[in-house]
């Protein structure tokens, strides 16, 4: 019996070496890799997968000529939204596959979590997708770098478009969690800079089902516009419930940020509905078509807004690389501070200060068009960059 | 039967030398399988040896990260320090919720200590000020050893502080279970009124051991804030909770060792498959069943059984 005890336990053994010794290779000329530690399952996934899809695309396209005459390489892990599993696979990306460049990351939370490592990681951190203003202001160091329009940025544009609105009086409702705050927070301090009302404001907790003492709240307030911070699903409910009980007729639901994820799963009751968008398909640029057409090839959709956000940093990555010469961290850090890039939606400018690209802000509305299966953003107001990009280092507007 | 003293003195010599054989990544997951599995040991005490399920193990664990995250960013104590304090803060806070907890028994225990462990979670997620709310605090660092000591930043250096705190762990707890008061949780498992009967009184017992069980896994918390860098609300969910329990019956309930395997193997399916899939969660599952169903006793029961067949 001894015999087989040993075998049992040998084989364990060896089933787990296995499962540890994973192959590593470190050529110096091999693929640049880049990992994406993203929340593929769960409730964020879709963000990580908008991610995805643009890396496929990217690939595709980078595929012939490649950055620097090397392959890129795209390692997925999935975080499940979790900020312990995020830094833990990052760490892995790191460690095991060495990749000098970590982006995909879907939550502010998991962001903050894994941009806090990458200093002691000499790892450049691109965010194409996290909000939070404190990633460029509170907690920012060189090795992070942030694409995207953060939340701050959104709030603002939306601010100013309506600012010159005829609506004076505003509702806020933004869902219990930083996110939420922060927004309704950043919103109502400049709604009441532009000398309107916030006439009452609300925080449902995150995954409420009903909305119908909200939907009595605002209704009460008298309120001509509400603002609304509430993530993927819970607008979904929120807005097929308004609709419901005809509140966006009299009250006009204006969006943090409006998605085409809502739009699809909404469909015409979301019509009407105004707000901001980090990239809205819809744009009206040569490259933009361009990569719109691209990607409805590769996915049979319209790109949504990560989409079009992670896209666009890739390339920008692509360009610096090629720029610095080398995927070498530090020269490729040096290389990317003060250098623009061309977007889908317009220019961009990289800040050395904080790393936020200062880019155009967009009111959009969302409208009904025969040529597409769903409603789709429509772009009300272009804002260039100067005028939505905080402060340096700030979540502040001057 | 190979003597288990031999087993001990096998896994000590390879604790301390496997870290020069690994690389890098292989390092970092083996600290990180060594603070699930203190974590899942001290599930295993209560669970395994007073037979009080607990469905808010996870509580301590949080306590014991925000307690040492906020003490090594605000005051840059030394690590021990910091984990000192998160065994500290957790072993307290778990005196009244034991105190109320352990008046129920089986399922009303099961659903009080959720209940506690999901109201500290809501304080965790709410009081934005002290623990950053759903962003957490990030940027823990790993101080130094001792006042003017040694940095813990390598690798290597900070697996030796967690392996060391395990293996202590793991032999302070040992002896608990092989004490009269060990012996005295085990016979309340095994029929709590006969212990009455005989004239004691069983809740003073399972007060202490769930307060011992708690400030363990608060030290298991307080090692994975600066490993990793951060804590959050999600450390004390009650998902990682069930994932406790699931860690604990894979391993082998009331065996302490078995726990800390069941942690690797829980953690190393997931590492492992969530590279190539997004469905890992349901060969946890399978895989759960099967060892549930064809191991009874947990990997360690098994083995055990196996060989005491021979």
């Amino acid at each position: 019996m001894r015999r087989r005890d040993f075998l049992k336990i040998s084989v364990a053994g060896a089933a787990g070496t296995s499962l540890l010794a994973a192959p590593r290779y470190l050529r110096a000329q091999g693929p640049i890799k880049i990992g994406m530690p993203a929340a593929l399952s769960g409730s964020y996934a879709q963000y990580g997968i908008q991610a995805k899809r643009a890396a496929d695309l990217f690939s595709k396209d980078i595929k012939a000529k490649g950055i620097l005459g090397r392959p890129v390489e795209f390692i997925f892990e999935d975080t499940a939204g979790d900020p312990a599993a995020a830094v833990r696979k990052a760490q892995k990306l790191v460690e095991k596959d060495g990749v000098k460049f970590l982006t995909g990351v879907a939550l502010s939370s998991e962001a903050l979590a894994v941009s806090a490592k990458c200093p002691e990681w000499k790892v450049l951190f691109m965010s194409t997708i996290n909000g939070a203003g404190a990633l460029t202001a509170k907690s920012f160091h060189r090795y992070f770098f942030r694409v995207n329009t953060s939340g701050p940025m959104g709030a603002r544009a939306i601010s100013l478009y309506l600012a010159e609105s005829p609506m004076k009086r505003f509702f806020a409702l933004g869902s219990d969690y930083a996110w939420g705050r922060d927004s309704a927070a950043s919103f109502t301090q400049q709604i009441t800079a532009a000398k309107k009302d916030i006439v009452g404001s609300d925080y449902p907790p995150v995954g409420t089902k009903d909305f119908a003492s909200y939907i009595a709240k605002i209704r009460q307030s008298r309120a001509e516009g509400v603002y609304l911070a509430l993530p993927g699903q819970d607008a979904t409910i929120y807005m097929k419930q308004a609709h419901q009980f005809g509140l966006n007729r009299e009250v006009k639901p204006i969006m943090e940020i409006l998605e085409l994820e809502n739009m699809k799963a909404v469909g015409d009751a979301m019509v009407g509905a105004i707000g901001s968008s980090r990239y809205p398909f819809t744009v009206d640029t040569p490259k933009n078509k361009e990569f719109v057409k691209r990607f409805h090839e590769l996915h049979g959709m319209y790109p949504d807004m990560f989409d079009g956000e992670t896209y666009e940093g890739l390339e920008w990555l692509a360009q610096v690389i090629a720029k610095a010469g080398t995927d070498d961290v530090e020269k490729v850090i040096e290389a990317w501070e003060d250098s623009t890039y061309e977007g889908l939606e317009g220019p961009f400018l990289m800040r050395k200060c904080d790393h936020q690209a200062v880019q155009p802000g967009f009111a959009v509305e969302c409208v009904k068009d025969p040529k597409y299966p769903h409603p789709i953003p429509k772009i009300l107001a272009t804002y260039p960059g100067d005028k939505v990009t905080p402060k340096c280092r700030t979540e502040e507007f001057s | 039967m190979i003597p288990s003293r031999l087993w001990a003195l096998a896994a000590l010599v390879a604790l301390a030398v496997v870290p020069w054989v690994l690389a890098r990544h292989q390092l970092s997951l083996l600290t990180d399988l060594l603070i699930a599995g203190l974590f899942a040991m001290s599930l295993d005490l209560i669970m395994g040896y007073t037979g009080m399920v607990s469905f808010g193990h996870a509580a301590y664990f949080g306590l014991g990260a925000y307690a040492s995250a906020l003490v090594l960013l605000h005051f840059a104590q030394p690590v021990p320090v910091a984990l000192l304090a998160g065994a500290l803060l957790a072993g307290a806070v778990a005196v009244p919720v034991g105190w109320f907890s352990t008046r129920a028994t089986g399922i009303y225990f099961a659903m009080l200590t959720l209940a506690f462990a999901q109201f500290l979670y809501t304080v965790a997620y709410k009081w934005r000020d002290l623990t950053g709310g759903s962003d957490g605090i990030a940027g823990v660092p790993k101080t130094a050893l001792f006042w003017g000591g040694p940095s813990l930043t390598s690798p290597h250096a900070f697996y030796f502080v967690v392996a060391t705190c395990v293996v202590v762990s793991l032999f302070v707890c040992l002896a608990v279970v092989r004490s009269p008061f060990g012996r005295a949780l085990q016979a309340i498992r095994e029929n709590e009124r006969r212990f009455t009967s005989l004239g004691r009184d069983p809740r003073p017992f399972k007060l202490v051991v769930f307060v011992i069980a708690a400030a363990f896994a608060g030290l298991a918390g307080a090692l994975f804030a600066p490993f990793r860098g951060f804590a959050s609300p999600e450390v004390m969910f009650w998902v990682f909770s069930g994932q406790g329990l699931m860690m604990v019956i894979m391993g082998g309930i009331g065996t302490l060792v078995g726990p800390i395997l069941g942690a690797m193997l829980f953690i190393l399916i997931q590492e492992v498959l969530s590279s190539y899939t997004e469905h890992w969660m349901i060969f946890t599952g399978v895989v759960f069943v099967l060892i549930v169903i064809f191991l009874p006793g947990g990997l360690v029961g098994t083995a055990r059984r196996l060989g005491a067949r021979a």
